[in-house]
Order: structure tokens, then sequence, then C-alpha cells
């Protein structure tokens, strides 16, 4: 940049120097910009479902879930394994002391020091409010004779083993009763001294559980979780040879994908820069444009990362590797710009080249741009930020090449002659095509065979095949299930209401139903905060039943105490106890005792004008019969199901409208060039279009949204390829044609080496991208060829004599 | 693997679970055992010399046993209640298999806890059927439970403090949780015997007490016919 203008700046247009001005300073700015506010505050986002818009309506409620779905993400498990159970124990203290060393874990659990006490007063202070559902029931109904039986067999057999509180406070075994149907479902785990393990055939696991500060999924939490996870590993592993360390949780994923995409991003990018910088020196002959070029990639990357940074607050992954791609497209205007040059070498200077090509790239532009904008009309955040990320970028790269190339750019001494040869080549290849009865045969043919693939097309949009980890982590992750015993499950019930009585009114009678659903084994558990603290109105049901039936004279009370044992004054002293009994527990009460610990997360609280709670399931066998469920105020939630929903939806959705941008290109490039030229340029993008998706019906290849998005592409560039070879034919200079052909055909090699590298990636959705480019990018580029330069009255006299 | 805030959930359930065991200490002292309770406490060991002196005997002895049968008188000591609530019958252990639990005074109950879970028939029918699957808790109390009745001492000290002392040729083994969680609702327990394990005592917080005593104790390294049968779910 250095170079100053050159003296014959002064000589160039006003127009020309005005916009050279004018875009040297929004660069200067930009950078100032991106260097001092974006880059500091630059944040990447890796989540896939982040991608993807949410599928209920509420957005309040929308943002609760989404709130209760990312502290969830943020826990992370891990075993600690070894022989005998001592030396699992100091290993996983050795590990969880490291991890808690670090600021990238807000919480570690690890020892296990909780009061119980503290816990169970708040339930024994409001016991004379609270039963457990089938006491309610049966006292209710009047079947008091199992409540008897229940206490005796708690005062003389060992049944009372498993009562959290004892006989002196509990003689009914009423508050056990309740306290009991609030238990989780816990699968192998065990307390063992002060750690939570499970045992196996011949190791011993300790469990140790933390919580990242932040989203697992960003790359600023990663960056300081897993050096600290690297180091409490080793820490463990320094304790005995023997450790053996198993984790799970989305960290270990993220951060997998993390390095895989920018590992991938790095290698790619830099053969792709590579690749590109061989083809263009050797068909250039002169470092000026290569600078240049680079230079404009440069803005175009920096512009398009601080329109994002800006319009969404997170980069998505998926928008860097479309970025690391952006090089073929932004590439694509500096080589009409440069190979502009091939048709008048003695004579061509860089303002000459802006007024012969620069119609060319600006109509490019707003085909292209006119597809992004739709884009980004579409209510799918990732959509919108992969629309916005190559709309930006590449609306700067043509700034760059229109406002700045005029006066940077110089006619070197040497030009190389490959480049127009080759381009001579291929002109004189098509310019002596005839469309013989064989061939025409024979193209018809294949095409008709590639398209019957089009009925064996698989549509494959389920997220878990979109998005994979490394099968080390998959095996651990499934170690850690085995172990356990219990699944974990992703799939729950959002519970909403006007009011927090409604939501607990509602999710009783959820309750209900899905107390129907585990008496038929389609269901293991579930965990309900009404378990713990039920509505008003149900607690006033259960002081009442009490009162009727347990300590009203010559009830329960009076029937199973004085066959313990107890004397008049200390079951006199229990009445009183209880008519003298406040109020029922409220929620807000409930929510700032100790006993919420374990249930706290399931209230979802107030979002926006309603209440909402979680109902978390375990060991779920028959996901049908939770699906036919059907309360009012009560909706499944189950995002995996949901986002291949989603993803299936949006593929149907972005086929038709990829379907309506062809409609509205065709009509542009119908009044831009008559009707009679805008089928040749717009039949081969199209065609491409369809004999890519037949050719993947034919190689099955599953074709998903991230296929529809790369098709997308591809419209924008064929149509690219059109407008040029077009542009170069209607001049009247001969030479232009052959230069056309040649930043095509260039343009269409950057391409390929853009995105076909992307084929090669190990995350199935880039895979996605990669190949479907690879593949419609080379079909476009050779349609085009075909579709403008072959003579058309040759294949009309094939067609006459048949 | 979104629901990892189930380990609050462990957190909670095994501190019920600890409580559980309270309610075999809601008692009051029974006067005979108490100056041998609080001397033990002040001897404090470790498994490898209880073993290697106090309890090598029966540790012995128990270590090939398969079958160990006794009566069992069980009484619980309540404040409030001026006699402790009495029971008697007769029980099986297993080795590896389980304990059979057959209450019957005052009145026929059995009660069955092995690995798979807890099973209680009151004259004859079905009252209670606790699946270890869905409540670990049973299996921690019958790891418990068969540590103690096997005198397997390092399994014991993972939970406990170990204390030891031998007295008028009986040995006590004093035992108290490491957590905070457990010791808020179980205080401490006493083991003691001669050849085998014959009083088990409980105490809470409040210095209640459960005693379980065991007599006619007879153990067998075979496992005769019918045995297996109890255990039957």
């Amino acid at each position: 940049m250095s170079t100053s203008p050159s003296s014959g700046f002064r000589g160039l247009g006003a127009g020309i120097r005005w916009r050279f001005f004018a875009w040297s300073g929004f660069v200067a700015a930009l950078l100032i910009v991106f260097l001092f506010r974006v880059l500091p505050a630059l944040k990447i986002e890796t989540d896939i479902l982040a991608l993807l818009p949410s599928a209920q309506q509420d957005s309040a409620v929308d943002d609760a879930l989404d709130d209760f779905a990312a502290r969830l993400a943020r826990k992370q498990l891990f075993l600690i394994g070894a022989p005998t159970p001592d030396v699992a124990k100091s290993a996983a203290a050795a590990f969880a002391e490291k991890l808690a060393a670090s600021d990238a874990f807000s919480r570690i659990d690890f020892e296990i020091d909780a009061d119980l006490q503290q816990s169970l007063a708040v339930y024994l202070q409001h016991r004379g409010f609270l039963l457990s559902s089938s006491d309610l029931d049966a006292l209710q109904s009047g079947r008091t004779s199992a409540l008897e039986r229940r206490a005796l067999r708690a005062a003389f057999t060992p049944a009372s083993f498993v009562q959290p509180v004892g006989l002196a406070d509990d003689p009914m075994g009423l508050l056990n009763a309740f306290l009991e149907q609030q238990k989780p479902f816990l699968g192998n785990a065990r307390l063992d001294g002060t750690v939570l393990s499970i045992t196996s055939a011949d190791f011993t696991y300790v469990m140790v559980a933390a919580e990242c500060a932040e989203s697992p999924f960003a790359s600023s939490l990663q960056e300081r979780a897993m050096p600290a996870i690297e180091r409490a590993k080793q820490a463990a592993t320094a304790v005995a040879t023997d450790v053996r360390i198993l984790s799970s949780g989305a960290l270990q994923h993220a951060a997998a994908a993390t390095e895989r995409a920018t590992s991938e991003i790095a290698t790619f990018g830099t053969l792709e820069t590579i690749a590109v910088i061989l083809l263009l020196w050797t068909i250039l002959g002169a470092l000026r444009p290569l600078l240049l070029a680079s230079i404009t990639l440069g803005i175009a990357a920096l512009t398009a990362l601080t329109v994002v940074h800006y319009l969404f607050g997170t980069v998505h992954i998926l928008a860097l590797v479309f970025g690391s791609s952006l090089i073929g497209g932004v590439i694509d205007y500096s080589i009409h710009f440069f190979a502009d040059r091939f048709r008048d070498p003695k004579n061509w200077t860089p303002p000459a080249a802006v007024s012969h090509v620069g119609g060319a790239i600006l109509l490019g532009l707003t085909t292209t741009l006119i597809g992004y904008v739709v884009l980004m009309l579409v209510p799918f955040p990732g959509l919108k930020q992969i629309a916005a990320f190559c709309a930006a970028g590449l609306a700067a790269g043509c700034g760059c090449v229109l406002c700045w190339y005029p006066v940077f750019a110089k006619a070197g001494r040497r030009l190389p002659t490959a480049g127009p040869r080759a381009g001579a080549a291929i002109d004189r290849f098509f310019a002596e095509w005839r469309w013989t009865r064989l061939r025409v045969a024979i193209g018809g043919l294949s095409l008709a065979l590639a398209l019957i693939g089009l009925q064996r097309v698989i549509i494959q949009d389920d997220i878990r095949a979109l998005q994979s980890s490394p099968p080390e982590l998959v095996a651990q992750e499934q170690a850690v299930r085995d172990l356990l015993g219990s699944g974990v499950e992703t799939r729950f019930f959002l519970v909403t209401g006007e009011s927090e009585q409604s939501v607990m009114n509602a999710e009783r009678r959820l309750t209900r139903a899905l107390d129907g659903l585990i008496d038929r084994k389609s269901l293991t558990s579930y965990q309900a905060i009404t378990a713990s603290v039920p509505s008003i109105e149900q607690q006033q049901a259960m002081h009442r039943a009490q009162a009727e039936h347990v300590y009203s004279r010559g009830g329960l009370l009076d029937r199973v105490l004085p066959t313990l044992g107890f004397p008049a004054d200390a079951i006199e002293r229990r009445r009183r106890e209880f008519e003298s009994a406040g109020e029922p527990i409220t929620l807000e009460e409930w929510l700032k005792t100790p006993a919420a610990e374990a249930q706290r997360h399931l209230w979802l609280g107030k979002a926006g004008t309603n209440y909402a709670a979680v109902v978390a399931l375990g060991g779920i066998r028959d996901v049908g019969s939770l699906r036919e469920i059907d309360l009012p105020q009560v909706r499944l939630i189950d995002r995996v199901t949901a986002t291949t929903e989603i993803l299936g939806r949006y593929r149907s959705v972005m086929s038709w409208l990829l379907a309506g941008i062809y409609v509205v290109a065709g009509l542009v490039l119908t009044v831009r060039f008559g009707w009679r030229i805008a089928p040749r340029l717009l039949v081969p993008s199209a065609l491409a279009t369809a004999v890519t998706l037949g050719l993947f019906g034919w190689f099955g290849v599953p074709v998903n949204l991230f296929t529809l998005l790369a098709l997308w592409l591809v419209l924008g560039l064929g149509i690219d390829y059109g407008i040029f070879i077009r542009h170069g034919q209607a001049s009247k200079d001969e030479a232009s044609r052959p230069t056309a052909i040649l930043s095509v055909t260039l343009s269409a090699c950057t391409t390929l080496l853009a995105f076909g590298t992307l084929s090669f990636s190990a995350t199935p959705f880039i895979r996605s991208i990669g190949l479907t480019l690879l593949c419609a990018i080379m079909l476009s580029w050779v349609f085009v060829l075909f579709s403008c330069l072959t003579n058309a009255n040759s294949s009309r006299q094939v067609e006459s004599p048949s | 693997m979104k629901s990892f805030a189930f380990i609050r959930f462990l957190v909670a359930a095994c501190a019920l679970l600890f409580a559980s065991i309270s309610a075999e200490a809601q008692t009051r002292k029974p006067p005979q055992a108490d100056v041998a309770d609080e001397a033990v406490f002040k001897q404090p060991s470790t498994g490898k010399s209880l073993l290697d002196t106090l309890l090598a005997e029966p540790a012995k002895a128990l270590s090939k046993t398969q079958v160990l049968q006794a009566r069992f008188t069980q009484k619980k000591y309540l404040s409030e209640i001026p006699q402790p609530l009495i029971a008697n019958g007769d029980f099986v252990f297993l080795r590896d298999v389980g304990v059979y639990w057959h209450t019957e005074k005052p009145f026929d109950s059995v009660f069955v806890l092995t690995q798979q879970g807890i099973l209680q028939r009151d004259e004859g029918s079905e009252a209670l059927r606790v699946s270890s699957d869905k409540q670990p808790a049973v299996r921690v109390i019958a790891d418990i439970f068969f540590a103690l009745f096997t005198l397997n001492v390092s399994k014991l000290e993972t939970d406990f403090e170990m204390f030891g002392q031998k007295q008028d040729g009986r040995w006590i083994l004093g035992l108290r949780p490491k957590s905070a969680a457990v010791a808020s609702v179980f205080k401490q327990a006493t083991v003691s015997g001669t050849a085998v394990v014959e009083q088990v005592v409980f105490t809470d917080k409040r210095g209640d007490r459960t005693v379980i005593e065991m007599s006619g104790v007879t153990q067998s390294a075979e496992v005769r016919a019918g045995i297996r049968e109890l255990f039957k779910r």
C-alpha cells in the first residue's frame, strides 16, 4: 500500500479520484473500528443449534427455554477410575483441585458435605400441608388401613431403612412418603464416604462434576477450559499410572468441533491461497495483481466480520467456513479486472479496465446480492448470518476493485502468454464445435440418465447426522452412560401459565398423566417441582385431608400412636402442632431453601407475561406415548426432533425460494439482455443444479439444507459466468471473447479450489457444501460455455432433418 | 448430554438415603451399653490394625462363612415412649446374595434385601417392593449391611472413621460417618461381639438409639437346600 499512486494520478478522471479517496477513507475507518472495537470483543460460536430458528412462538418463553438448555449444556461430568476406591478417590481429588484452580469453571462438585437437616427443615415446618399423591388419594377415599400397616412396619421392621425422617418426627410415615416421591432416578451412582462413585467389574469410578463459567460453545471458554482439563488429567494420572478418565458433556464435543473447524479453515485456507496465487501468477505474471487481490480479500473478510459482529453479536463458525470460501467470490472480481488486460496487452490502462468490465462486475454483484438479500429475509439466524457475511464481503471486494484498482494497478512490462493461449484454445474448441446427431444423442442421454437420479435423492435432515463428533469422544460418552446405567434425556415438558399457581396446577395434571406412563413402563422417572412444592390449592387439599382423617378425634393418629406406646400427652402435642401449623409453603419461600437446590433449575420463572416450569424426564422407553399427552398449557420439547423438523422445513422452503430466485433472476436478465439471450445465461446454472442433485441420487450422497445453501451460491456464480461471457461476446473487440472465457475459467478454478477442499472436511454439513459446489460449479462452467459459445444454428441444422 | 444437573439430585438423594439410617437411631440409651460405647470412641484405629489385632479371629472365621443365621431382637428407644419398641424374629445372611429378615413379633413380616432391591411381605402378601435401579440407596444400605455382618473392614473404612477396643473378652468396633451429610443424622454406631457380630447400636445426634441384638448365631461354609429360595423375588 506504500506504493504511491503513479505520476499519472492527476491525470485520472475526477470521478476515479473521488471514488479512490472515498473508498480509502472507508477502509481506514473500517480498520480502526475492527482493530479497536471488533477484534477485542470477537466471539466465535460453534453450536450448530445456534444457527437454527427456535420452533416456538412465544419469544419470552423461548428465551427462558434457551437459558434452561444453556445451563444444562454448561455441565460437564468426569469419571475418574482406578482399580481400588482409594486410588480413584485421591486421583479424583487431584483432578478436582486442578479444575477448581481454573476460572473456566464456576462450580466443581466433588466432595459432598450437605447438611441434610437443613434441606429437610422446610418440609418439617410445613408438613401439615404436604402429602404424597397416593396418601392423599388414600386419605380422601378413607382407605386408611394400609397407612396404619405402614406405620407399624416402620416401627418394627427394617422397612424404615429407606426413610429420611425418623420415627419420632414422622410416626405415620406421611412426610417420608412425600419425600420418597421426589427422589430422582440415579442410575448406578452411590455415595461412597464423601464422594459419588460407580463400581464396574474391576474399576471404581469417582464422579467429578463441573459447570462451565460460560457457554461451552464459546471459543473463549474452550481456550481456558481445555488446558485446565488437560492439567487436571495429568494431576490425576500422576497419582497412579492405571488411572482412567472418562468425560461427558457438551464442552468436549464443542471443543473438538472448534479445533477441527479451525484447523480445517487454516489448512484449507492455506492450500487455497497457495493454489490461487500459483494460478494467478502463472496467468498474470506479476506480483502486483497478487498483492492487490490479497489486500482486497483481507478487506472483504474484515468487512464481513465487522458487519456480522455488529448485526449478530457473535460470529458463527459456519460463516467463517463460508468466509474462507469468500476467496472464490471476491477473487473473481480481481480476476475479471486483471484478465481484461489480455484484451489489449499493449494499450491497456487500469481506468479503461474499469470502464470495460466494471458494468459486468456490478451486474454480477447485483444478481448475487439479490440472492443474499432474499436469504436474509428468511427467519433463520444461521442463513441470515451467512448471507450478511457473504454480501458484506462481496460488496467490499467489489468496492476495492472498482475504486482502488484504477489507481493502484499498473500495466506490467511482461505478460505471460499461457492465459490468452488457454482462453483462445477454449474459444476455438467451442467455435469449431458442431452438434452432430451422435453428440446430441450422447449429451441428451447422459443428461437424461443423470436427471433420473433425481428420483433416487436421499433427503437427510437429521441434525445428528450433520454434526459428528470424533469416535473416541462418542465412545467415552457411551461408556459414561453405561456406567451410570441411565441415559440422559434431551426431551422434557414445558408448562406455562398466567400465574405461578396456574403453572403448578397444570404441572400437577401433567404429572398425573406421567404417573400413568410410569405404571405402563413407557417412562422410568420424571422430576417436577410440584413433587416438592405442590400448588397452594393442592396443599390446602392435603391439609384438609390430614385434618379430617389423621388429626381428627379418632383419626389415624389416635389409632396408631397408642399402639406404638405413645402416651396421651405426646399425641395431643402432635395434634396441637398440626392445628397451629401456619401457612402452606410458597414457591418463593421454597426456592430460597437448600431443599430446592436439586430442582431450582426446573422453575424458569416469569418469562414475558407468562410463567414457565420444566418437567424433566428419565428413562424414556416410548416417545410416542409422550407425544400423545395432550393437555392445556403443556408442551413436549424435543429439541433434536424439532431441529430435524426445522431443517427439513427450511430445506423445502429454501428449495421453493431458490426456484423463485431463478424466476426473478430470469426476469432481470430478460429485461437486460432480451428473452433470447436470458435463457442461455440462466439455464446452465439450473441444469447444473439438477444434474448435481441427480448425481447425488445415483451416488447416494444425502441432500440437506446445506446442499441447498451451496446451490444458492451456484446460482450467483453460474449467472456471473454467463454475464461475463455474454459481455465478452457482445464487445466489438474480437479479443474480448477469449479474455472473458479466460477470466470465467480462472474464477471457476478458484471457486473449485476454495470450495472443493471443503469436500474433505470431517464435519458432515461442511462436506455437503463442498461436494455440492465441487460438482455444480464444474457443471455450470461447462454448461455456460456450451450454452453461450456453441453455434445455435448448427444445432438447428442437426435437428431439422430428423 | 445435557441433563447433568442431576449431579445435584445425586447429592440430595444420597443425603436423603443416609438420613434413612436415622430411623434406626431414634432411641433412648440402653443403660448396659453406655460405658463401653463412649470408651470405644477414645480408641481411634485403622482397618488394617483392627484386622491384625482385634478382629483378626472373627474376621478370619467370617471370611469362609457363606451362610449366617441367627435370632434377633430389635429395640427402638424413642424419647417420648417409656417402653422401647421391641420386635423379634430370625434372619439369614447369604454371602453375595443378601439378607432375609423375618420379623415374627409383634406381627409377621418378611424383609428381603438384595443387590436387586427390597421386597417386603406382610403375612404372606407383598407390601413393598423397591428395586435398586429406582432406588440406589438400597444398594448402599445393602453394602453397609453386608460389610457389617461380614466384618468387611476395608469397605467400612471408606465410609466411616474406625475405632476399636477389647473389653471383657468382647471386641467393640466404633464407626463414625466421614461426611457431614451422614453425620447430621447418624452420629455413630457400635458393633460388638465375640466370634461373630452380636450387637449393633445406632446412635443419632440427639443421643437416641436403636439396638439390634443377635443370639443363637450359626455359621456355615455350605449353603443348605432351600436357603436360596428365600431370596427369590
